[in-house]
């Protein structure tokens, strides 16, 4: 089979100490909620958003969209952009929040979320690479 | 790719994480066949949910990748409705790493039963028997004498077949899958 390139890059926004925020998130978790975690990542990093419908949401602000994940009774919403240095080929995860009866925990997670994507455009090592969560 | 399929083989040794994963992934791609599936029929949600009597907001839920509460009765009717079959049995879980290897709009398209090269009617073109004869035609051709045999390859272009015979058992399936990488 031939192998072609990976056609998107995810990316992890990294707090001011530059520890990943998913990944310091997902410290102690169960497996079962890592594996849909890594399950929705991998989905978005090989096929974008484009081929499975309503894999990502919008949200309030225009560059920020939501990818829903649903584990031990728990909705996790993940926030993500496109780019933002290159938004052809590139998400970035900026921030991880809560679901309950339709409103986020944080209530300012979007928002945050947006500052976040600014601090990169800002200054590109405010983010890097995505590593696999376990 | 190799990279993901190496980091499942070794996260799939948890148990519940590869119930999850697959979970997960088992919803995506269901969701994602219907909607792949409808527009290879180019269809609209609208036109799709009066052929299986749905609501257009239901083709729209069963289209996204985070839906999960499928049912089985559900699913046959859109199986009907798209004029391809639903298929139940359980898997090997060395059977998925493939199935997410291969996850793309391609594999995901499948004929409707009259776009089906194996129900497509029998035909004799070039010399070359269509597949939908093949159980009959293999029947015939392998048996009786060789002289027999002979007497017979002015109707079929027998060498092409017997060689395949020859060569591996002539399972449906094979011969099916042949004529689709042709």
């Amino acid at each position: 089979m031939i192998q072609f390139p990976r056609r998107w890059r995810l990316y992890d926004f990294v707090d001011n100490d530059g520890k990943s925020i998913i990944k310091k998130w997902m410290r102690g978790k169960d497996k079962d909620i890592i594996a849909r975690f890594n399950q929705k990542f991998d989905m978005l990093e090989r096929q974008g958003s484009d081929l499975p419908a309503g894999l990502l949401a919008g949200t309030k602000f225009k560059h920020v969209d939501k990818l829903r994940i649903f584990g031990k009774g728990v909705t996790w919403r993940v926030l993500i952009c496109k780019g933002p240095i290159s938004n052809d080929f590139e998400f970035t995860i900026l921030f991880i929040a809560q679901e309950k009866d339709r409103k986020l925990i944080p209530k300012d997670a979007e928002k945050q979320a947006d500052e976040n994507r600014s601090a990169i455009i800002t200054s590109s090592n405010r983010r890097r690479e995505h590593e696999r969560l376990n | 790719m190799k990279d993901l399929i190496e980091a499942l083989r070794k996260e799939f040794q948890d148990e519940d994480y590869r119930y999850a994963y697959d979970e997960e992934f088992s919803n995506a791609r269901m969701a994602t066949q219907i909607k792949v599936l409808r527009e290879q029929q180019v269809l609209t949600q609208k036109e799709l949910a009066e052929k299986a009597e749905m609501k257009q907001s239901r083709i729209s839920e069963l289209e996204n990748a985070n839906y999960s509460m499928w049912s089985i009765s559900t699913l046959r009717r859109l199986a009907r409705a798209l004029g391809v079959r639903i298929a139940f049995q359980f898997e090997s879980w060395g059977e998925l790493l493939p199935e997410i290897e291969d996850f793309d709009r391609e594999s995901l398209e499948k004929p409707k039963f009259e776009k089906d090269s194996v129900f497509a009617e029998s035909k004799v073109k070039e010399g070359r028997a269509s597949v939908a004869c093949i159980p009959e035609q293999l029947k015939l051709m392998f048996s009786g004498s060789e002289d027999e045999q002979k007497q017979r390859s002015h109707v079929i272009s027998m060498g092409d077949w017997k060689e395949r015979h020859d060569e591996h058992p002539h399972s449906a399936k094979d011969l099916y899958n042949e004529k689709r990488r042709a």
